[in-house]
């Protein structure tokens, strides 16, 4: 980290490296066929701004909130576009079992269907796992504001859950 | 409400993704490759910003020397042919000299 802060271009390779995967997974997710674009906007970004970056949390977590914020820019300028549904490409690929499609494609129209907010907030608690209040650290709201986004997407996603277990 | 822990990890279930996130190396050197450029475009702005400074250095010396020999009065009778060294006409001169050095310089570092 710190020489890919020292513009070292190797060592930025080896950064992009080991997060670009996951940060397209949740952007796929998040913002549908935008989501290389803002990947990539947000890894330059970090590129620009390794210099300042406190260290403080993980560099995966950085990158996705420079990412999530991005998005939501965009959406407040009217660019809003459908996230993509995961589940018909992954079964296109083979990837998961049809059993699962069913349910999988209808989540992801029920993520779809949220405001971009809400939609980040439920991706971000339900499908990285992250707490509340990291969440609202990288939405950049207060925590009852993300308390109330997740109770929104939750009401929104309960009715999918039958004949899910865990 | 004691509900929610269980709703929220099968919403969280629901949501897991069947496989690893699978790395797409034409993506990241798409990005490395963007990162060069831009660190080559910002070390050619910083080399301009320098060229800049130096000109504008160059330049303050002219007008300096201008301002100088615009307040030199008429030079006394019998000194006409001579000019000391320590008259505003060579401090101007001096000045002019700096300019020439600051800008060859310049061009010199642009030129790399």
């Amino acid at each position: 980290m710190r020489r890919a802060a020292r513009d070292d271009l190797a060592a930025f390779a080896t950064l992009v490296r080991a997060h670009e995967a996951g940060l397209r997974r949740y952007l796929r997710r998040l913002a549908g066929d935008e989501a290389d674009d803002l990947a990539q906007e947000a890894l330059l970004a970090a590129w620009r701004a390794l210099g300042q970056w406190r260290g403080d949390g993980s560099f995966a977590g950085w990158l996705r909130r420079i990412a999530t914020r991005r998005f939501l820019d965009r959406q407040r300028r009217g660019g809003a576009s459908r996230p993509r549904a995961f589940a018909t490409l992954d079964a296109a690929d083979g990837l998961i079992d049809r059993v699962c499609l069913e349910q999988r494609l209808a989540i992801d129209l029920a993520l779809a269907g949220l405001p971009p907010r809400e939609r980040a907030a439920a991706l971000l608690v339900f499908g990285e796992g992250l707490s509340h209040s990291e969440a609202a650290a990288t939405l950049g709201v207060p925590l009852g504001t993300l308390k109330s986004f997740v109770a929104r997407a939750r009401a929104a996603l309960i009715p999918l859950l039958e004949g899910v277990s865990v | 409400m004691s509900e929610q822990p269980d709703i929220d990890a099968r919403i969280a279930a629901l949501l897991a993704d069947p496989q690893p996130a699978r790395p797409d190396s034409a993506f990241a050197d798409r990005i490395v490759a963007l990162a060069a450029y831009d660190l080559s475009t910002r070390k050619s702005r910083r080399r301009s910003l320098i060229q800049v400074g130096r000109e504008a250095l160059g330049l303050a010396a002219v007008l300096a020397s201008f301002a100088i020999l615009a307040r030199a009065g008429p030079l006394p009778a019998g000194l006409g042919d001579a000019i000391g060294f320590g008259s505003p006409a060579m401090a101007g001169l001096a000045m002019l000299l700096m300019w020439a050095l600051v800008a060859t310089k310049g061009q010199a570092a642009a030129s790399r």
